[in-house]
């Protein structure tokens, strides 16, 4: 395996990377066969980057952010976040490294039913040792920063899906993490909403502090970002920056 | 679906998820040996109890007084009257003795006439007689002679005739004895009084003989023999010898046990009953089996209850268990059902796949709940072995036989248990609508099923406490304890609604004070109140048990205890047997050894006691028959303030007067001045009630009198236990004890002191309530079992929930953290439940059952520590049985864990 400082930057604006993947494969088993999801796919992500992954249905995609936020570890290859190898990581390290310093919205907006808005946003600093009123007054900095301080204390049986979405992200941001990863944040929402959203995570990514990456099969979705990486049968397809018209 | 199908899609699950398969293989097993233990037990207290009111028990009447026995002459009269359909008559007399020269053996000696019934091969009682050759002595010729000829009354006169004390023995007896050495003399003790036997046969009992329990230590003897033996007569007749033994059998006529009667086979019964009661008149009952059996089985059956409550319970867990694990596999297989009803699969044909798993499952539990079963009835039995022992007169008390049928039932019952736990869920999973399943979304019409569920438990709690109410008009212990248990079932049925409301009330408290993963799991509880609910239910009613349990034996403890220290004031106590049977009529010993204790320097006073058995109102209540003057006497001396009832005693002695314990007065409506009658082997006796006294010897009541008028009423001269009182400044000393030592083991007795009694009786005490807790350890263990499978349903339902929690930060620790909070959380819901539901239990236990069971009064007394005990042993467990499901939770691949829906 080479070490880190051997590699050639991959990308022209990436010279500091944050997230890097080296030759990194995951394999798992489905049933009685292999299913080679990610199969040798090195890439870079710099501070201020918003990154899109786009690809078919079962591309490797999602399998491929799973790998960039210590969702999952590679079978093969490496998966770096600011220099620390997430393989030799424990199960523990990596459970801190998600909690301060990634934030992750899902499609299915994934927010615990029982929490209020409120609660959901400030999950994981209460995970830490963060004070059950200072989490929640950092929640609901975020969610105003969401637009959605005034759905604080409401459920989210009690919202609409944008709204979930909205509060999904506040979660995301809670933290002040370094890196915010989308795993087709606009799947379950309509046309409109998902501008909204779109809109929104167009925001995050500060140069010099903290990089987007989402994973959408939507090409609309994918003109937000800075830069395009495509995946076909968990091999890198191409990978260049956004041209805005 | 072909059964193929029904084969290829169950089997292959079932061995994924093998583990699952084994909690309901274990519930339905335990559930089953908890049943068969208690069929065991029941069984054999049965027949233990039949076999010492009734061995060898096969006439089609018998003429009876209970224990007080009946003369031996009624025997001739009988047959005298020659009475159409009358076969044959035999009197029986038979007790327990001990033999000497076997290490002490214990035998039961049985007193018939030497006819029909043992000498022929073809005899009612299917023995089998092989004279010893060794023992063939010239007088018995005649009586050989005799046999053959078919002259069987002769046989017997003839039998009688014989100076030596003749007798057969059981086969392993007979070894024993000739391994021993069989120059040494044949020796029978019995009352302290040791007499030498011939053995002159070995008798061997086919399985099916009503003397078969007592195969293995039988000694047969002439009746007329066996009286002497056995009723030891008035001194005049001991110190007279053979002339004062003749004038003393003139004034105390032989009695036996029993007489049985055997009828043609055409006989009426019931007519030649009425013909025999007009015969005898008063002095003696004329009964059938049945009736005979009834007032035993009235003994026994509170205990066969307890068991049977217990069974019951066990299986009532065990099928919410597995009605858990059933909802675990239907809420893991609901895209199988998608796919089962999307091509077609009707909803029968669902039903018909989870009902066969289940049924499946249960027969392969049940199948192993047999011995399972055997091996709990046989380790209760060993735990109690010397108090059975003495209890019985049978010594060899060993499990019954378990019949093909009680099997087969048992294993019919836990099948039937799956396959009715296995419905709800199956039919729940068949009624959801394809589109709902397919899309893998709630199906929301769930109203039906929580109106059945609300009426369920109303009808039950309802129904029950109707029954409670209407008690008095229903079957004995029907409407009492049926009536509980049912709204028992209905208020653990109605668990997951007390569950709603419990987290209700705590949830701002948690939510303001708790971690994150504490209250997490906290609202799982309320997300899903029909499966934690159901288990929390269950380990509710196992609490709800243990702690009425204790509670009782806690309100019992200080009474009993101190009512244990009243009563027993002497220094020293000199029993036969052991200690058990001291309290009991099974190793008496002759009044003489009173006069000799009394003639010990070292003696102040003996107070004897002779205990009997007597029937009084449908049931056998308890006869103490004791030297009231010495008891008085010496108490008095013993406790300067006296005892409240103590004066009272003085007034019993030279009258038919007797005091009745309190729990005798209410149970049976008896006041003061009022008459009872008990039956007397001459026929009724009459005694009338001067007074009550506190007394909690035994649950139907006791009777109190003066030994020497028992005596003359009822023909018995033997006595049980001398407590004996040693002068003042003497107890206690070496001098003394050593006196006493050597007294007792001249004689073969046994003396304990005052500690050693009071601690004996309270270690019986603990003992019996243990078995109780055994019991309701199985209940426990079931419901533990509960738990596990319901935190596998919970884990599987927030699979998405602590993958969400796993990706967003929360560390593998703080994921088990939140799923053990969450079996805590049941296991403090499931004990304060079991204590809210407990609490009034007991009372009812105390207030409503004992009283109208025993007329026993006891305040309702909260057993603080065992309560903390059981709280502390249940909560644990659940905890503990949520280990397992929080270690497959955080192995679970967090990506997986987020697909999964």
């Amino acid at each position: 395996m080479r070490p880190i400082t051997q590699i050639d930057p991959i990308h022209p604006v990436a010279p500091i990377p944050m997230l890097e993947l080296i030759d990194a494969t995951k394999s798992y088993i489905q049933g009685r066969r292999t299913v080679n999801a990610v199969r040798g796919v090195s890439m870079r992500v710099a501070p201020g980057e918003y990154v899109t992954i786009m690809g078919p249905s079962g591309s490797g995609k999602s399998t491929l952010m799973h790998l960039m936020g210590a969702l999952d570890t590679p079978t093969g290859g490496r998966a770096v976040f600011q220099g620390q190898d997430l393989q030799t990581m424990s199960d523990r390290q990596r459970s801190l490294l998600r909690r301060d310093r990634i934030g992750f919205v899902f499609q299915a907006f994934n927010l615990l039913p029982t929490l209020t808005a409120a609660e959901n946003v400030a999950l994981p600093l209460l995970l830490g040792s963060t004070s059950r009123r200072i989490a929640l007054a950092r929640a609901l900095e975020c969610l105003e920063q969401v637009n959605m301080a005034h759905r604080a204390e409401h459920f989210p049986d009690e919202m609409s899906g944008g709204e979930m979405q909205r509060v999904a992200v506040a979660r995301a941001l809670v933290a002040d993490p370094e890196a915010v990863l989308c795993d087709e944040p606009t799947g379950n929402l309509d046309t409109a909403t998902s501008r909204e959203i779109l809109t929104l995570l167009s925001k995050l990514p500060e140069p010099g502090r903290r990089a987007v990456i989402m994973v959408t099969h939507d090409p609309a979705a994918a003109s937000y970002g800075t830069r395009l990486v495509k995946i076909r049968d968990g091999l890198l397809e191409s990978d260049q920056p956004v041209i805005r018209r | 679906m072909v059964p193929s199908v029904y084969r290829v899609l169950s089997i292959r699950y079932l061995l994924q998820r093998w583990d699952r398969a084994l909690l309901i293989v274990a519930s339905i097993a335990l559930g089953v040996a908890t049943l068969i233990s208690a069929r065991i037990l029941n069984q054999c207290i049965e027949v233990a109890a039949q076999d010492t009111t009734t061995p060898g028990g096969s006439a089609e009447l018998y003429v009876t007084n209970g224990e007080s026995g009946v003369l031996r002459s009624l025997a001739d009269e009988l047959r005298a009257a020659q009475l159409p359909g009358v076969r044959s008559v035999q009197p029986l007399v038979y007790d327990r003795i001990t033999m000497p020269g076997l290490d002490g053996r214990v035998a039961v000696l049985i007193g018939a006439e030497v006819s029909s019934q043992l000498l022929v091969n073809d005899n009612a009682l299917k023995a089998h007689f092989t004279p010893l050759a060794a023992a063939v002595r010239p007088q018995l010729f005649p009586v050989f002679g005799a046999i053959s000829a078919g002259d069987f009354s002769k046989a017997g006169e003839l039998w009688e005739r014989i100076p030596a004390r003749l007798v057969m023995v059981s086969r392993p007896i007979y070894d024993e004895w000739v391994r021993q050495g069989a120059d040494k003399p044949f020796l029978v003790r019995h009352a302290t009084r040791d007499f030498e036997c011939l053995p002159v046969g070995v008798v061997d009992f086919e399985k099916d003989s009503p003397l078969a329990p007592l195969g293995k230590n039988f000694i047969g003897m002439s009746v007329g023999q066996a009286c002497r033996v056995l009723r030891p007569l008035p001194p005049l007749g001991v110190v007279l010898g053979g002339a004062g033994e003749a004038l003393a059998e003139h004034q105390s006529p032989q009695k036996v046990n029993r007489i049985d009667v055997f009828l043609e086979s055409e006989a009426n019964r019931n007519v030649v009953q009425a013909a025999a009661a007009d015969l005898l008149g008063k002095r003696a009952n004329v009964r059938t089996p049945d009736a005979h059996r009834r007032s035993t089985q009235e003994i026994v059956s509170g205990l066969q209850i307890g068991f049977l409550v217990c069974a019951a319970g066990a299986m009532i867990v065990g099928l919410f268990l597995v009605y858990n694990a059933m909802a675990v596999t239907v809420a893991e297989r609901r895209p199988d059902i998608g796919i089962l009803r999307s091509v077609g699969a009707t909803r029968g044909q669902v039903i018909i796949l989870f009902s066969t798993v289940a049924a499946v499952l249960g027969l392969v539990g049940a199948v192993l709940g047999v011995p399972l079963g055997i091996v709990l009835a046989e380790l209760t039995l060993t735990q109690f072995e010397s108090e059975l022992q003495s209890m019985f007169l049978n010594p060899e008390v060993s499990p019954s036989r378990l019949s093909w049928l009680n099997a087969a039932l048992a294993v019919l019952a836990g099948v039937s248990t799956a396959v009715f736990a296995a419905l709800v869920p199956a039919v729940q999973a068949a009624n959801d609508d394809p589109a709902h399943v397919v899309r893998r979304t709630t199906a929301g019409a769930k109203g039906i099923w929580r109106l059945l569920h609300q009426l369920a438990c109303l009808g039950m709690v309802g129904g029950g406490l109707a029954l409670i109410l209407f008690r008095n008009e229903l079957p004995a212990r029907v409407g009492a304890i049926g009536g509980m248990m049912i709204v028992l079932v209905g208020l653990l049925l109605a668990a997951p609604f007390f569950v709603s409301l419990l987290v209700s009330l705590f949830h701002p408290l948690v939510r303001l004070t708790c971690p994150i993963s504490v209250r997490l799991a906290f609202d799982n509880l309320s997300r899903a109140p029909g499966r934690t609910g159901v288990v929390i239910g269950a380990l509710g009613a196992g609490v709800a048990m243990m702690f009425q349990t204790a509670g009782v034996g806690r309100s019992n403890e200080e009474p009993v205890v101190s009512w244990i220290a009243q009563v027993v004031q002497a220094d020293h106590f000199v029993f036969s047997g052991n200690m058990t049977a001291a309290n009991s009529s099974n190793s008496p010993m002759a009044e003489g050894i009173a006069r000799d204790l009394r003639a010990l320097p070292i003696v102040d006073r003996v107070m004897t006691i002779r205990y009997a058995r007597p029937e009084f109102n449908g049931t056998i209540v308890y006869l103490i028959a004791m030297d009231a003057i010495e008891y008085a006497t010496a108490t008095r001396d013993r406790i300067p303030t006296g005892l409240p009832d103590l004066e009272k005693f003085l007034e019993l002695p030279g009258t038919d007067d007797v005091l009745v314990s309190e729990n005798f007065a209410r149970r049976h409506n008896v006041h003061i001045s009022d008459i009872i009658t008990l039956p007397g082997p001459k026929g009724p006796v009459d005694l009338r009630v001067v007074g009550t006294v506190r007394d909690y010897s035994w649950s139907r009541g006791t009777v109190f009198m003066d030994r020497q008028r028992y005596s003359e009423l009822f023909g018995d001269q033997l006595i049980d236990m001398c407590h004996v009182f040693l002068k003042r400044g003497i107890s206690g000393s070496p001098a003394a004890d050593r006196d006493l030592d050597s007294f007792v083991a001249s004689k073969g007795l046994f003396v304990t002191d005052k500690n050693s009694l009071q601690k004996f009786l309270s270690e019986l005490i603990s003992r019996v309530y243990l078995l109780a807790y055994l019991q309701q350890l199985v209940v426990g263990v079931v419901a533990a079992l509960g738990v596990v499978t319901a935190l596998l349903i919970s884990v599987l339902q927030r699979k998405r929930e602590l993958g969400l929690l796993l990706a967003v930060g929360a560390t593998p620790a703080q994921v088990l953290r939140s799923v053990m909070a969450e079996a805590l959380l049941m296991g403090l819901f499931g004990t304060m439940l079991g204590i809210l539901i407990g609490l009034p239990m007991e009372w009812y236990v105390l207030k409503v059952v004992l009283v109208e069971e025993s007329g026993f009064v006891f305040d309702v007394m909260i057993p603080w520590k065992q309560t903390a005990v059981i709280a502390g042993v249940s909560i644990l467990t659940a905890t503990l049985a949520g280990l397992l499901p929080a270690i497959r939770a955080i192995q679970t691949r967090i990506p997986d864990a987020l697909q999964y829906e």
